[in-house]
């Protein structure tokens, strides 16, 4: 097992070394290491399968998570780390899993990200964020980095090309190495940057149609919003 | 708009992406799985005879599975329709792509349909991807051209619009060519002159080529299972058989393996 654990003051056991690291350590049967590459990984796949997936209702990207690390945890033993990073490999999983899931699915509906919808059926959308507000809370720059989120998801989820929406989406993931994208799409190192750049160029164009041209000031502050 | 106010932006974005994702944990069964990983531990000098033991007994136990679950249906049973069609390769119109993913294994992997009384065949090369999906209609044709680099052994698949998944290659019903295919020869699925159409449902239809330097047991099992059982109680479906397959190759469990998907649409 590996010794190279630190305790932080919250007591959760935290790995120092590296993503490959802890996969050779989950080979050994380490459940720690699993619980590591979740807590580092689990919300941006989150995140990640939410855009790939355009929020369809039917599919929980909860669920989604669970079956790429589920997926992850059954290849273990195939992952290589001199062939590529273990980001690189699970996002290609996540990627590969979250197209077949949209294959699967019937039905293609939108619902931006945090937004409660009520369908006609009467069945609510899970796609429900709790925010708790603390007495500092800034009620006004909430509502304007709502309107940011929704505008940004909005412009993505209108690019047409599949390759660029899925580019875009790894780059501010997490995964903003072009290699890596390129290696996760199936494309060239050089051809992934041009994925990205074109839809940064179509992003920003759409949310300047929406009046959206600069960061807003009343977003760059101190105060944390703390959400469950 | 300034690049680090765009940047900003699209960090906003991705923050609460993540930020509003609840709190996770791995299952039970994902964590009991890490764990018989800890008992398994072999010895290290056995450890690399250990992976193709297992994967060629995985793949064995598999195979009899399969061949008992009676996986896939007849071919007289099939949703895609076959007839006589015009083979004007000299009016091919090859689409343009935008990239070409380099494959090791095809030298020509291209999807060829010809519309209703039009004697152009227009081509698709699998290998790069098009701003548009193609739309085909009960009156068009469409087939496969392939052109291998060597001695491969290819599987074509099509998952139709009505979830019916459907053997296209090996399947003497489209052609009478067995595996592996040899460089140097031009293969059309099906066998030249026909071409498939789709007679009935609408919706998207998705080819799955699946190649290898050598044969894939589970394919195999998969192609040579023989009828469904009726009584589907308790199974994994077809797709998911056939999905799990895929993930593994692309997961590098077979070597020198490739996949390609085209999805096309069937339109009234």
């Amino acid at each position: 097992m590996s010794q190279d654990l630190q305790h932080l003051p919250n007591d959760r056991e935290v790995y120092v070394c590296g993503d490959e690291q802890l996969m050779e350590e989950l080979k050994q049967g380490n459940t720690g290491a699993l619980d590591e590459l979740y807590w580092r990984y689990a919300r941006k796949l989150h995140g990640f399968c939410a855009n790939m997936t355009f929020s369809r209702s039917s599919m929980d990207p909860q669920d989604l998570v669970q079956e790429v690390f589920l997926r992850v945890v059954k290849a273990a033993q195939s992952f290589d780390a001199k062939k590529a990073s273990f980001r690189t490999w699970m996002f290609r999983i996540a990627r590969n899993h979250c197209i077949d899931a949209m294959r699967r699915n019937d039905r293609i509906r939108f619902i931006p990200i945090g937004k409660r919808s009520e369908r006609s059926d009467g069945e609510l959308n899970y796609l429900e964020e709790e925010t708790v507000i603390d007495s500092d809370q800034n009620v006004e720059r909430l509502a304007i980095r709502e309107n940011v989120v929704n505008a940004v998801h909005d412009c993505i989820s209108k690019l047409t090309n599949e390759d660029e929406r899925q580019a875009i989406i790894m780059y501010y993931m997490g995964c903003k190495v072009y290699r890596e994208i390129g290696l996760v799409l199936g494309k060239s190192t050089s051809m992934a940057k041009t994925r990205v750049m074109m839809a940064q160029e179509k992003v920003r164009k759409c949310l300047e149609t929406k009046g959206i041209d600069h960061f807003p000031s009343e977003m760059s502050t101190d105060h944390d919003t703390i959400r469950m | 708009m300034k690049d680090e106010d765009f940047d900003q932006l699209m960090n906003t974005w991705a923050d609460d992406a993540s930020e509003s994702a609840p709190a996770m944990r791995p299952s039970a069964d994902m964590v009991r799985m890490v764990e018989a990983m800890q008992l398994r531990q072999p010895a290290p000098w056995f450890q690399v005879s250990w992976v193709r033991y297992s994967t060629a007994f995985a793949s064995l136990v598999v195979i009899v599975f399969l061949l008992w679950s009676n996986l896939i249906g007849s071919p007289g049973q099939t949703p895609i329709g076959l007839r006589e069609g015009v083979a004007s390769v000299s009016d091919l119109v090859l689409a343009e792509g935008t990239e070409v993913r380099k494959s090791d294994i095809f030298e020509e992997l291209m999807f060829q349909y010809q519309k209703e009384n039009s004697r152009v065949v227009n081509g698709v090369d699998l290998r790069s991807s098009l701003p548009e999906t193609i739309s085909l209609s009960s009156g068009d044709n469409y087939r496969l051209f392939l052109e291998t680099s060597g001695e491969h052994h290819v599987y074509v698949f099509q998952l139709t619009s009505s979830e019916d998944l459907v053997t296209i290659y090996p399947n003497e019903s489209f052609s009478d060519t067995p595996n592996p295919l040899i460089q140097g020869y031009e293969y059309y699925l099906p066998d030249e002159p026909k071409w498939m159409y789709l007679p009935d449902n609408t919706g998207l239809e998705s080819l799955y080529v699946i190649a290898s330097k050598a044969p894939i047991p589970v394919l195999d099992g998969l192609i040579y299972g023989g009828e469904e059982s009726s009584d589907g109680s308790n199974r994994e479906s077809p797709l998911d058989k056939l999905m799990a397959s895929i993930q593994a190759i692309e997961d590098g469990i077979f070597e020198s393996a490739e996949t390609w998907l085209f999805v096309f649409n069937r339109e009234d």
